[in-house]
């Protein structure tokens, strides 16, 4: 087993990584009661945007970061403002089922289109070394950008008015409706910031890992298994329970044999939703 | 009439995080009675309904139900036992014709179909029986939930705000329609109003909550006279027993 | 439900007239030419388009049992394909390592994944909504993880799979997925013309309401659960022996809970040929679009599950009841 500093460290690289993915789909579903299943394929999508960058421009993912995120901005609001806003006020299931149809289809055409190839950035490999803890810088980048980007959607929801408007129509629709909040503008935008942040988590997942088509769907697994910890729609519980099971991951890998690791998530979840099916951090907005 | 009680809540509590919903709250309702259960806006009284039901679980105190504490059953069993409800906003079951609504809500197959017509018909609705449960207006919904309710052949009846929606002449039918089980079939009413005049009319005895308690209890005319009252509803204004004027 | 009359009375929609109440037998006449046409195939059709007319009656298979429990109860599984896999695995063990006959084979498969459905049921069905759903999803990836992990590799040869030679004619297989269909169908049928299937409704309609009424909901949905893994389970067991190779990889691929799922929505949620109507246009389309956009398939069934979602929620059938094309009754 490895240094337990190094799983510490390691576990906190890979929380940070997760929060970007979790706090999205948090915020979505705050805003507009919708699990969108799609949420992974985001971050699929975003990896390859900034693998394409560096393969045939030779963008570095870090300059790429920036693209890609706009890009599935503008598509994630298109996607939103096109198919999903229909759907808003359905009974949840309706938009379950409706994300479920956007997941196949954009993660069979991502495997016709990019093939099944593991794929991955060699970036910043040169490893370095603190406290006997070693990493390689892109791991170390990575984590900073995370963080950075989290904190800046935290900044974004508290002090701009756009980010007011979105927090507004998470805690009551009507009430926001009644102050004059364009709620459906705030759906999009949170729908679009969400598909950027798993964008930007995508594009640190192909600097310091494989990324393949399917990754979406195991994303998705274990940042279901994150909001729900965080209890639905909590951003901030998002955001704790990402690194809560980011350390849990490093240390239960390093401990389990790695054959079993995998069902880590799962079973996890599970036990959540039999135990404290309204998260263990916060309590759900969503008890229905 | 002095019979022993068929329902009793004793010392019941119920939070909602720092809220106290229902806090300490205790009343007894006579067998053969119609009771009226008052209270502003938000004083918990479909808190104390839901608790009853077994639909919200209670932190502490006793739901007793024919002399039998109940707290700890599950929803249908205490349905099962004769203790049935209906909702502030309507739970019908929308994809499925008023017969269909009806026969879920039986236990056994006893004279099945023969029943639920013979409801249908107290609330007016049999003509519909075969059409969707969705497309009755709001107040026939709650019509067809008292109706489906009877089905259980329930001992108590908990209604929540029955009189809301339901226009005047129906509405008239109705109340006949609940003395008539009390009278002739000796059922149990249990009923949640803001109607004054209804609750002044037709109860037996009123039990007002405030803020999760119950500040008074008694005849039609001890509350109307009763201070406590008068303040829960308007701080120290006037009385709104005097001052209702709407509905039946 | 006392008499024929009566019964008619209850479950037709829209006036109990004589002829509604005639229509209502629509259903089982469309069903029976269905069946009668499936007998006949064998000599009818050729080999080819027997083997796609087996798939089409798994695929039915799998959709109208997993409307058995979702489609009655809404509580939308996606946990369909572990007890299809548990199946599979089931009946390969017993063949292969048993040397079980093929029909006992069969029953075990259905055994075993009602067992494993009414073991997870206690946990499971205490959860509510789409968090049921996800936390189904999640039962579905740990079971295939842990079927392909070391601990079960005894059992399940883990990665490597489980070779099949089983000493039946392929038309054996396909009569009897045919007696399957028949089966769940027949059973869809009388739960929807019976009280127990209206408490399985109202389940669907209001959960709350239907405890409020005396209706024991956790052991129908127990039932309904149980019941509907039985019916994956003697499908995945019988198909078993038409894939003579079993491997945790597709046993338990994501896309057998996905497609029955869409074919069911196709057809009608919890109506009685919902499922068929979905099952079998669906599996000929897919037949199609795999001579035509081969690896497009899933995003082909993506695309007809966004268009379902946004156009037509309730399937075709209600929506041909909905104008009238069809009576409203609960028989079709
Ligand atoms: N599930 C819940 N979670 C949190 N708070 C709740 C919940 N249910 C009720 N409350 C709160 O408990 C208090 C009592 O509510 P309740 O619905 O019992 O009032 P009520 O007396 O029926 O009012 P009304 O006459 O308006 O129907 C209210 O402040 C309400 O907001
Ligand atoms: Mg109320």
């Amino acid at each position: 087993m490895d240094h337990p500093l190094q799983l510490l460290a390691n576990g906190l690289v890979v929380g940070a990584i997760y929060s970007l993915v979790a706090v999205g789909l948090s915020l979505v579903f705050g805003v507009m009661r919708v699990i969108n299943i799609a949420h992974g394929d985001f971050a699929m999508l975003g990896a390859y945007v900034a693998f394409f960058a560096w393969d045939w421009l030779g963008l570095s993912p870090l300059v790429s970061l920036l693209p890609a995120m706009a890009i599935l901005f503008l598509f994630g609001a298109g996607l939103q403002r096109l198919v999903i806003e229909r759907v808003v006020g359905r009974p949840l299931l309706a938009s379950l089922m409706l994300t479920f149809g956007l997941s196949l289809i954009i993660w069979n055409s991502s495997q016709v289109a990019f093939t099944t190839k593991l794929r991955g950035i060699s970036y910043l490999t040169e490893p370095v070394t603190f406290l006997g803890v070693t990493m390689s810088q892109s791991y170390i980048v990575g984590f900073v950008l995370a963080l950075i980007l989290t904190g800046a959607l935290f900044a974004f929801l508290k002090f701009t008015a756009p980010g007011k408007a979105i927090r507004a129509t998470s805690q009551n629709q009507d009430v926001a409706l009644a102050c004059g909040i364009d709620v459906r503008r705030a759906r999009t935008l949170a729908f679009g910031i969400g598909a950027a942040l798993a964008a930007a988590a995508g594009t640190l997942i192909s600097m310091t890992g494989f990324i393949y088509p399917y990754m979406g769907f195991e994303y998705l697994a274990k940042t279901f298994t994150i909001v729900v910890l965080g209890g639905l729609g909590s951003v901030a519980g998002a955001l704790v329970a990402a690194f809560a099971y980011g350390l849990l991951e490093s240390f239960g890998t390093a401990m389990l044999s790695p054959r079993i690791a995998p069902a880590l998530p799962f079973v996890l979840l599970i036990a959540i939703m039999i135990f404290r099916p309204s998260g263990l951090f916060g309590t759900s907005v969503a008890d229905r | 009439m002095m019979q022993a009680p068929v329902f009793e809540a004793r010392a019941v509590t119920k939070s909602f995080a720092s809220l106290r919903a229902v806090d300490d709250c205790s009343f007894a309702v006579e067998k053969g009675a119609i009771v009226g259960l008052i209270g502003p806006n938000g004083a918990g009284k479909t808190t104390l309904f839901d608790i009853a039901s077994g639909a919200t679980r209670l932190d502490s105190g006793q739901i007793v139900f024919r002399g039998e504490d109940i707290s700890a059953l599950k929803p249908h069993q205490r349905a099962l036992k004769g203790l049935g409800r209906t909702f502030q906003l309507t739970r019908v079951f929308p994809k499925m014709t008023l017969m269909e609504n009806m026969f879920v809500a039986s236990p056994g197959d006893h004279r099945l179909h023969e029943r639920a017509r013979e409801y249908l018909e107290l609330v007016n609705l049999v003509d519909r029986r075969h059409e969707y449960a969705s497309d009755l207006s709001y107040g026939q919904q709650k019509l067809l939930e008292l109706a489906r309710i009877l089905m259980l052949d329930p001992e108590l009846i908990l209604l929540d705000e029955p009189a809301a929606g339901v226009n005047p002449t129906l509405l008239k039918s109705l109340l006949a329609f609940i003395h008539e089980l009390r009278d002739t079939w000796g059922k149990t009413f249990l009923i949640i109003e803001h109607n004054m005049n209804l609750v002044m009319g037709h109860c037996d005895k009123v039990v007002v909550m405030s803020a999760g308690s119950v500040i008074a209890e008694g005849s039609g005319e001890e509350i109307q006279a009763n201070e406590e009252v008068l303040e829960a509803y308007f701080g120290k204004s006037t009385h709104p027993l005097g001052r209702a004027g709407h509905g039946a | 439900m006392s008499t024929r009359r009566e019964r008619a009375d209850s479950s037709v929609h829209g006036g109990g007239s004589s002829w509604v109440a005639w229509l209502s037998w629509l259903g089982v006449a469309i069903f029976a030419v269905y069946v009668a046409f499936m007998l006949a195939a064998p000599w009818l059709v050729n080999r080819g388009t027997l083997s796609l007319l087996y798939l089409v009656l798994y695929f039915v298979l799998l959709a109208a049992s997993w409307n058995l429990m979702s489609g009655f109860t809404g509580y939308i599984n996606f946990a369909h394909v572990a007890f299809i896999g548990v199946g599979m695995y089931a009946s390969a063990i017993a063949i292969a390592d048993l040397g079980a006959p093929w029909f006992l084979a069969v029953a075990l498969g259905g055994c075993v994944a009602a067992a494993y459905a009414a073991v997870l049921s206690v946990p499971l069905l205490r959860i509510k909504g789409p968090y049921f759903t996800i936390t189904t999803l999640a039962v579905a990836e740990g079971t295939r993880v842990i079927m392909s992990s070391a601990f079960m590799e005894p059992l399940t040869r883990a990665g490597s799979g489980i070779p099949l030679f089983v000493q039946i004619g392929f038309e054996t297989k396909y009569f009897a997925m045919l007696a399957l269909v028949v089966a769940v169908v027949v059973v869809t049928y009388v739960l929807a013309n019976s009280r127990i299937g209206l408490r399985l409704l109202s389940i669907r309609e209001d959960e709350r309401a239907a405890e409020n009424l005396g209706v024991n909901t956790t052991r129908l949905k127990i039932g309904a659960f149980v019941l509907s893994a039985f019916f994956a389970g003697l499908g995945g067991g019988l198909h078993a022996m038409y894939l003579s190779y079993i491997d945790p990889f597709n046993a338990f691929h994501i896309k057998y809970t996905v497609i029955p799922i869409i074919m069911t929505f196709f057809g009608g949620i919890g109506t009685v040929l919902g499922p068929v109507l979905g099952g079998t246009v669906l599996e000929l389309f897919n037949d199609y679009i795999w001579a035509h956009v081969l690896r497009l398939n899933l995003a082909t069934f993506g695309v007809v599950l966004v268009a379902l979602i946004l156009f037509m929620p309730q399937g075709l059938l209600e929506w041909l009841k909905d104008r009238g094309f069809l009576p409203k009754t609960r028989r079709i």
